[in-house]
């Protein structure tokens, strides 16, 4: 799987959390907190989202600043 | 008004229960009421009423070997583990006074806290331990949340009117207080906790996943499951738990309105059986539980039923089973409730409220008065049928420019009704150097999708002045901004009045 699919399909769960962002808007250095205004519960349903999306399951103590550090963490996952 | 709660339930349930005012006594009721049913589960281990308390019972011989006064504060610091569960019973039952900590309290919270609360010992869930590395040089006894011993020691009798728990608050009025509830406050806010419509007695699952360091959770989601022969998983990691819901499949489960949001959130993504397929009913507060949200659940065949409470009320003060017909109220008062209007705010006695804040007489004496009644801060109203309407909260007001002080909550309330509004702040601002009220208010996003935004803007300014039209020209709001991005949100997920 490319970057660019785990992004694509990144952007259609983050249209679930957060469905007043303009997903064309979205890119790699969008901020999770700063631009996408997301909370620890609306990170809860993006990991949750994310682990059943891509069959992977995240460290408990991880943490994303960014689009770009989740799509890569996705990546590392799927590769292992 | 009794009747309203008395009959909701099944009236073979209904003659079972009964009001118990103290926890050793409860724990007795428990036992033999539902001695061989299923009590707790971890998804691995599930131990019967009768395997509960007996594990409670030997945990109190741990409590009884600290070697402390009667009345001694002792913290519980874990996530909402079977061991969480248990201990807080183990210490309400032994005599002491249990002080749940919030599991994300950092170190110097932890220490300060212990201090505050003349806490002497405290029990730690494994991963919590470094959060407790201040505690030795204190005086505090750090142990194991995982501590049983091999032999039970018997509960010790408490009388009704002494100190079962503290639990941390913002109080009516802001700053973080420890409201003291006596036996007698918290049974009767778990009592209030079984008045659900139809069966009760054992049928419910379950799971503890609001924090049992806060009222909600430890009275209405534990407690209230206790109280009816329920099985209640623990939720010591919250995403995991979520992920297993098509394994655990409950049938109830007690939310704030943000995690309501998520569950349905990823209905949207996965399907309605990602709940497990057996979730029937939701009981929601601590925030203002939105019709939306109702009725999205309503769809989903869930009834998502509204409530309203103080912790400085044992947690359960009113409860709505009528939410399709009664959307915006709380509901109606538990039995045993008073209720009285002073100025528009809510005053409460009875047997549920609490006797204090910890050591600040100060902040007590503004919010209970000597005989016994509670000034919530919440300006209400009372429909003609007793149905109650939370309108605003008294330090929010907004002085108007003919003195008169207003809640933006009651400005709020009507755009509620709208099912293409999400959220919604009214504040005070100025045009031209002159106050005015203005509005900011938040779409339902997904139903604009494909909706120029001009378009919304102009949907949500013909909406203000729908309900300017039916409100006083002293209450009219001037200035409308339609956002595009959420609202900052509090840590219980409601709107933050200071969006800076």
């Amino acid at each position: 799987m490319t970057k660019e699919e785990v992004f694509g399909r990144l952007k259609t769960i983050l249209a679930v959390v957060r469905p007043a962002v303009n997903q064309d808007n979205i890119t790699y250095q969008t901020d999770l907190i700063k631009d996408l205004g997301l909370d620890s519960l609306s990170m809860l349903l993006m990991g949750l989202a994310l682990e059943k999306e891509f069959d992977i399951r995240f460290a408990n103590d991880v943490q994303f600043a960014d689009v770009n550090d989740v799509c890569e963490s996705i990546m590392k996952l799927i590769r292992e | 008004m009794a009747n309203y709660f008395f009959d909701m339930v099944d009236a073979s349930d209904m003659e079972q229960l009964q009001y118990v005012p103290t926890v050793p006594e409860f724990l007795d009721w428990i036992e033999k009421k539902y001695a061989d049913c299923p009590a707790l589960s971890d998804g691995e281990n599930t131990y019967s009423y009768a395997q509960m308390c007996e594990r409670i019972a030997r945990r109190r011989t741990v409590i009884a070997s600290l070697g402390l006064e009667r009345g001694s504060k002792i913290a519980i610091f874990d996530r909402n583990s079977v061991d969480m569960i248990e201990l807080f019973l183990a210490v309400t039952s032994a005599g002491m006074v249990a002080v749940n900590f919030p599991a994300q309290l950092p170190e110097p919270a932890v220490t300060g806290s212990c201090r505050r609360f003349d806490v002497k010992a405290l029990f730690a869930g494994d991963v919590l331990k470094p959060a407790c590395a201040g505690l030795e040089a204190i005086g505090v006894k750090v142990l194991p949340a995982s501590s049983i011993a091999d032999t039970p020691t018997p509960a010790t009798p408490v009388d009704k009117e002494e100190t079962a728990s503290i639990f941390f608050t913002g109080g009516t009025t802001g700053a973080p207080k420890g409201a003291v509830l006596p036996h007698r406050a918290l049974m009767r806010g778990s009592f209030n906790g079984v008045f659900t419509p139809g069966k009760v007695i054992k049928c419910t699952r379950t799971i503890c996943m609001l924090p049992l360091s806060h009222v909600f959770g430890l009275i209405c989601s534990m407690m209230g499951s206790l109280y009816t022969g329920s099985l209640l998983y623990s939720c010591e990691d919250m995403k995991a738990t979520i992920a297993k819901l098509p394994v655990i499949k409950p049938n109830k489960l007690v939310l704030v309105p943000g995690l309501c949001d998520i569950l349905y959130g990823l209905t949207k993504l996965y399907g309605p059986q990602f709940l497990g397929g057996e979730l029937k009913l939701i009981i929601s507060g601590a925030a203002n539980v939105p019709p939306r949200l109702i009725s999205e659940f309503d769809k989903l065949g869930i009834s998502l039923l509204a409530g309203y409470g103080l912790t400085e009320s044992a947690n359960l003060s009113s409860g709505n089973k009528d939410v399709k017909t009664h959307p915006t109220s709380v509901g109606k008062v538990y039995p045993g409730q008073e209720t009285k209007v002073v100025d528009g705010e809510l005053w409460l006695k009875g047997d549920n409220i609490f006797t204090g804040y910890y050591k600040d007489e100060q902040m007590t004496k503004e919010v209970l008065t000597e005989d016994g009644w509670l000034k919530t801060g919440d300006l209400v109203r009372f429909d003609e049928e007793g149905y109650l309407y939370i309108v605003g909260r008294i330090k929010n007001l907004i002085l108007l420019s003919n003195g008169e002080n207003i809640s933006p909550e009651s400005l709020e309330e009507p755009f509620y009704a709208y099912p293409f509004i999400k959220d919604v702040l009214v504040t005070e601002d100025e045009i031209a150097g002159s106050k005015c009220l203005a509005i900011e208010i938040f779409p339902q996003m997904q139903a604009f999708a494909q909706t120029p935004w001009e378009e919304v803007e102009a949907l949500m300014n013909k909406t203000v002045e729908e309900v300017n039209a039916k409100n006083p020209t002293t209450h009219r709001i001037a200035k409308v901004v339609v956002r595009k991005e959420d609202f900052k949100r509090t840590g219980s997920l409601k709107v933050a009045r200071n969006q800076k």
